[in-house]
């Protein structure tokens, strides 16, 4: 069985700064793997058996390649950086487009983890429109997915409660956060994961033309972004005898709003 | 190479030099590398590509006990240790660690426990606690868990102790760090607390009750039972009046805080009890509680027993500055490194069996 | 080539015969620990990630005999030799310069004697200050010498910068506690200073030495004053208008009472600081003091004068609270992210005056930097007093220093250049307790005129073939 899961990068909490277009600014930012795609990654390698292979993807700049080196050192088998100055400012649908192009390129997955959501775009739309763009079903919020006679088998979590659903190959699974705790690197796998490339994919690789990806081919663009407590990330300075009574007044003005 | 995490400390120590009087390593070796800072310093020169992680860097990333002395001391809550065992596993993975340690976890891989040996049992049947042994007391301090296994026999306590006890794993952290070979042994060793049903863990060696509390958990390794120091299980004996305090013996003692007990777990007056109990005369070194000077840990011992020797002798010399004939201990590890340096006129005393007697 | 390697292996193998072989090391881990000390320029440069000054070979010495033997070998081939004991100075003061030996004396840190008839305490000079205070805390009693490197340096090096505690106007600085000491000159000769600090048997010895750091010998062992751990001790704070207010009533009060600690804060560094750190809302110059003492009625009386004296030149009474608040917090402000760190650019001038010139230095220093270096803070308070003046701990800080770190080192030595001038020319003096160390070498000569020969003549004659420490001191 070939498992792809895909991962995001996602900035380390506190440190998010977007650019003058809105744009999360990813190149100066300390990052980390998305918690819920740890958590697909988990599922992945407690399904593996001998036979199968676990492939990570993420999509992102080129200094990914270490941390996804460390993901080969936890388990997987596969790791593909899909990067390209094009595929920047890429929306849910463009990113979705992007990794399909890439799914298919890598062949036939029988299963596809991820995410449920990211913590930085906390969108949750990206799961769905990978499984469309690829024609395979999306089982959305799974708490825990196993094998069952070449089916997979999936507890869904719902408002009311838990759905546990049988579905054939291939599908797309986003998982939840907080069911799998994605296992420390071990020393063989570190010293595994030495030995291995992480594969490079660009836009020629994948024959996406500039205007299929990136900001060109993406649906939404945000026209404003506002933060409810100005000031609070650039503090007052020693010697600014004014800067902070003014800043916690106009903070507090703007929760009393 | 480390995380960012660990990196974000390396960097913050690297020029900070306040914690550096409390190393246990630099007070008796004098090398300026054994300071958290110049190891924080190394590994932000590694990163910055101006020094290369070679084989005299990992041996200097041994060259420390992790006692937490330079963590507790920190104002801020920057943490040496985080960056000094990731700094190992780059060591273990990269084949760059000293022989002394490879050897030991290769004893590891074919015993379970780093002496190389089959771990003597101490099993035996009962139902109200389970003891946990620990690697460091079966092979190297037996009369410590007979001593502790006689007390909780008199105070009728019916303890359980696992044939074939799997190791906790703390060991093998503190050679290759937090990975996850560590992890499965954890796992293991949960399984098998777990198996037995019983509700309550008296844990012998703090080293073992630090990982099983501090990190089972969050490696999916949870114990569905209450983890407790034997030093905290036998002073509350004492303390319901299951045990007897014996008449005093006319020797004046310190108890030495270990590592885990004085910083993991702030734990200062059971052992002091057990003391008292045991009929000893008490008063106090200079450092003690927090501040208590580190004597070595067993594994330390195992792969440099030259500079835990040197320790272990300096915590006598904070003994000798008192009236004190005997250092006390409840700690298996503390006992062992501490047995290496024992002056002329002096005794450490194992208070397990001191009580038992 | 072949030849330097097999000249520096005879030599190796000789140092190896002198402190063991486990006590040499040629390791790159071993050099590279000794290429960054407290000094900004040496921190900046690492995190830039360039390579600082490297030691050849790391020497540790366990006694007076083998540094003599080490030093009469550095001599014979003329190889330099830096002094390092915790490495914690802000000066430059120990790192290796010249490449050659680097002495690492932290084996050095036995307990030789307590003398509870002459209170006194003597031990070898490479142990860590806060290990002879716990020493004498055993016995109930202190060096009173609390900096807040306490536990960063060693005996050798507060002697060697001629540091200072922040009990200080009471307790005096550490040439004021230091009895007596041994001393390795250069030759390889193993000195005593007179057993005793005053005496009139010509100069004092003691004062050729503390200070001299590292140029003129290798301290070893030393002495010093031993006094009862106080019983009482009494914390308060007063807010002035002014600094001008501030120093005035700061003079009086060394006049009148003995204060161990007294720390008079500028309005800049009462709003930054002293706010962040105990929580002090108010603006002004803010002013916190101890006094201590065996008897609590000495202690309450001068506080009553004290109270009195700050009255006179109009200040708030702020109570106890925040002098007590202080005293708790005194070590926090040094530990990582309370205290300034690269990137920021900063640095302590640290200048001292008498009271006639203090106030104008004061705002001399201020106006130079403020007005020379844009985007260039200053901040100051009075931290140490005497009789007679008080120091001013003027820091510069530049959030943005220039990315280029050649250039941030010529922008540093500017305005280090530029402050301590205006201090000069005001009638300041280069450092109260930092130390000269490689920051402040060049401006040495312009220091002293033509007093400095005094200075040369001695080094000339205690070290003729400059193997100590180059470049520190102006030596």
């Amino acid at each position: 069985m070939k498992i792809l899961v895909c991962m995001k990068a996602v900035p380390s909490t506190g440190q998010v700064q977007v650019d003058g277009q809105f744009r999360l600014q990813r190149d100066g930012a300390k990052l980390q793997w998305n918690i819920a795609d740890e958590a697909a990654l988990e599922a992945a390698l407690t399904l593996k058996s001998a036979e199968d292979t676990v492939t990570v993807l993420t999509m992102g700049p080129a200094k990914l390649e270490d941390p996804l080196r460390e993901l080969l050192a936890r388990g997987a088998d596969r790791a593909i950086l899909v990067s390209d100055p094009a595929f920047a400012g890429a929306d849910t649908v463009a990113t979705a487009g992007t990794i399909a192009k890439a799914a298919e390129f890598l062949g036939d997955f029988d299963l596809i983890l991820c995410g449920r959501r990211a913590i930085d775009g906390e969108t949750g739309q990206t799961p769905a429109m990978v499984a469309a763009a690829l024609g395979i079903p999306c089982i959305s919020n799974a708490e825990s997915v196993q094998l069952q006679n070449g089916a997979v088998f999936v507890a869904r979590r719902l408002e009311s409660g838990t759905v546990l659903l049988s579905v054939p190959c291939p599908v797309c699974v986003s998982m939840c956060e907080y069911t799998y705790t994605l296992r420390l690197p071990g020393i063989m796998g570190m010293r595994r994961a030495k030995s291995k490339t992480v594969e490079l994919l660009d836009s020629a690789a994948l024959g996406l033309s500039p205007q299929s990806c990136g900001l060109k081919g993406s649906l939404t663009k945000v026209i404003s972004m506002d933060s409810k407590f100005p000031g609070l990330r650039n503090g007052p300075k020693e010697t600014d005898l004014n800067a902070g009574t003014d800043a916690l007044l106009a903070m507090l003005q703007e929760v009393v709003k | 190479m480390i995380s960012q995490n660990a990196l974000r400390h390396a960097e913050k120590c690297r020029f900070c030099f306040m914690c550096r009087h409390l190393c246990p390593i630099q007070l008796q070796t004098g090398k300026e590398v054994n300071t958290p800072r110049a190891k924080g310093l190394l590994l932000s020169m590694v990163n910055k590509g101006a020094a290369e992680f070679d084989k005299d860097m990992a041996q200097t990333m041994y060259e420390c006990l992790i006692c937490d002395a330079c963590v507790n001391d920190c104002a801020t809550g920057y943490q040496p240790p985080l960056y000094i065992r990731e700094a190992r596993t780059e060591a273990v993975v990269n084949d760059l660690a000293p022989q002394a340690v490879m050897q030991l976890i290769e004893n590891v891989d074919a015993t379970g426990n780093i002496y190389g040996v089959q771990k003597p049992s101490f099993a035996q049947e009962g139902s109200d606690v389970l003891v946990y042994i620990g690697e460091v007391a079966a092979c190297k301090v037996p009369q410590m868990a007979e001593g502790l296994l006689k007390v909780l026999a008199k105070a009728g306590v019916s303890a359980k102790v696992l044939d074939n006890e799997p190791a906790s794993g703390v060991m093998l952290a503190d050679l290759m760090g937090y990975v996850d070979e560590v992890a499965q042994q954890a796992k293991a060793c949960a399984a098998a607390i777990n198996a037995t049903g019983i509700k309550t863990v008296v844990v012998l060696d703090s080293y073992d009750a630090e990982i099983m509390k501090q990190r089972y958990a969050q490696w999916g390794a949870e114990i569905n039972a209450e983890i407790i120091t034997a030093t905290a299980y036998v002073a509350k004996l004492i303390e319901d009046g299951k045990l007897a305090a014996k008449a005093a013996c006319g020797t004046l003692g310190a108890c030495h805080d270990d590592d885990r007990l004085a910083r993991t777990f702030y734990e200062f007056a059971p052992i002091r009890a057990i003391a008292k109990a045991a009929g000893y005369q008490l008063t106090e070194m200079f450092n003690k509680e927090r501040l208590a000077k580190s004597c070595g840990s067993a594994v330390a011992l195992a792969y440099m027993p030259n500079i835990v020797t040197k320790v272990a002798a300096g915590r006598w010399d904070d003994l000798a500055r008192t009236e004190a004939t005997a250092m006390l201990t409840a700690s298996p590890e503390a006992y062992l490194c501490l047995s290496q340096a024992t002056p002329e006129g002096k005794q450490v005393v194992d208070l397990y069996s001191a009580l038992a007697e | 080539m072949q030849v330097k390697s097999f000249m520096f292996d005879m030599i190796r193998s000789e140092l190896e015969d002198v402190v063991g072989v486990e006590n040499v090391s040629t390791s790159e881990v071993d050099r590279a620990s000794y290429t960054v000390d407290y000094f900004w320029l040496s921190r900046m440069w690492q995190d830039r990630g360039a390579e600082g000054p490297k030691p050849d070979i790391i020497v540790r010495p366990g006694s007076s005999e083998e540094v003599s033997k080490v030093l009469k070998i550095a001599n014979y081939y003329k190889i330099p030799v830096h002094t390092w004991g915790g490495g914690s100075g802000s000066q430059g003061g120990a790192l290796p310069m010249a490449g050659g030996i680097l002495l690492d004396m932290k084996r050095m840190n036995k307990l030789i004697s307590i003398d509870l008839n002459s209170h006194s305490i003597t031990a070898e000079a490479g142990m860590i200050f806060q290990q002879l205070e716990w020493y004498a805390n055993e016995k109930g009693y202190s060096c009173m010498h609390i900096p807040s490197c306490l536990t960063c340096g060693t005996i050798g090096g507060a002697l060697g910068h001629r540091g200072i505690g922040i009990f200080s106007s009471k307790y005096g600085k550490i040439d004021d506690q230091c009895m007596s000491m041994e001393v390795v000159l250069p030759n390889g000769d193993i000195i005593n200073t007179l057993p005793v600090p005053k005496h009139a048997a010509g100069p004092d010895l003691n004062q050729i030495f503390i200070g001299s750091e590292g140029t003129l010998g290798i301290i070893t062992k030393a002495t010093f004053r031993l006094f009862e751990l106080p019983k009482y001790m009494k914390h308060h704070a007063f807010l002035f208008k002014s600094m001008k207010d501030g120093l005035a009533a700061g003079r009086d009060i060394m006049q009148k009472t003995q204060p161990s600690i007294m720390r008079l804060f500028d309005e800049a560094e009462t709003i930054s600081i002293i706010k962040k750190i105990i929580g002090f809302e108010k603006r002004g110059a803010f002013l916190n003091l101890s006094v201590d003492g065996p008897d609590e009625r000495l202690v309450d009386i001068q506080m009553e004068i004290i109270k009195e004296i700050c009255a006179k030149y109009g200040a708030e009474d702020m109570g106890s609270e925040y002098g007590e608040k202080w005293y708790e917090n005194r070590i926090t402000f040094f530990y990582p992210d309370h205290i300034m760190d690269v990137p920021q650019m900063f640095g302590t001038m640290d200048t001292v005056a008498d009271f006639g010139h203090v106030e104008e230095i004061y705002w001399a220093m201020k106006n130079a930097i403020e007005s020379n270096f844009p985007g260039v803070r200053f901040i100051a308070h009075c931290s140490h007093w005497y009789g007679w003046g008080t120091m001013i701990y003027d820091r510069f800080i530049m959030d943005n220093p220039p990315e280029d770190k050649e250039e941030a080192l010529r922008l540093h030595n500017q305005i280090w250049n530029t402050g301590v001038r205006a201090a000069m020319e005001h009638g300041g003096v280069i450092n109260d307790h930092h130390g000269i160390g490689l920051k402040l070498s060049r401006l040495m000569k312009e220091q002293y005129g033509p007093a400095f020969q005094v200075m040369e003549g001695l080094k000339k004659s205690l070290d003729p073939n400059g193997i100590m420490n180059p470049y520190k001191l102006g030596l």
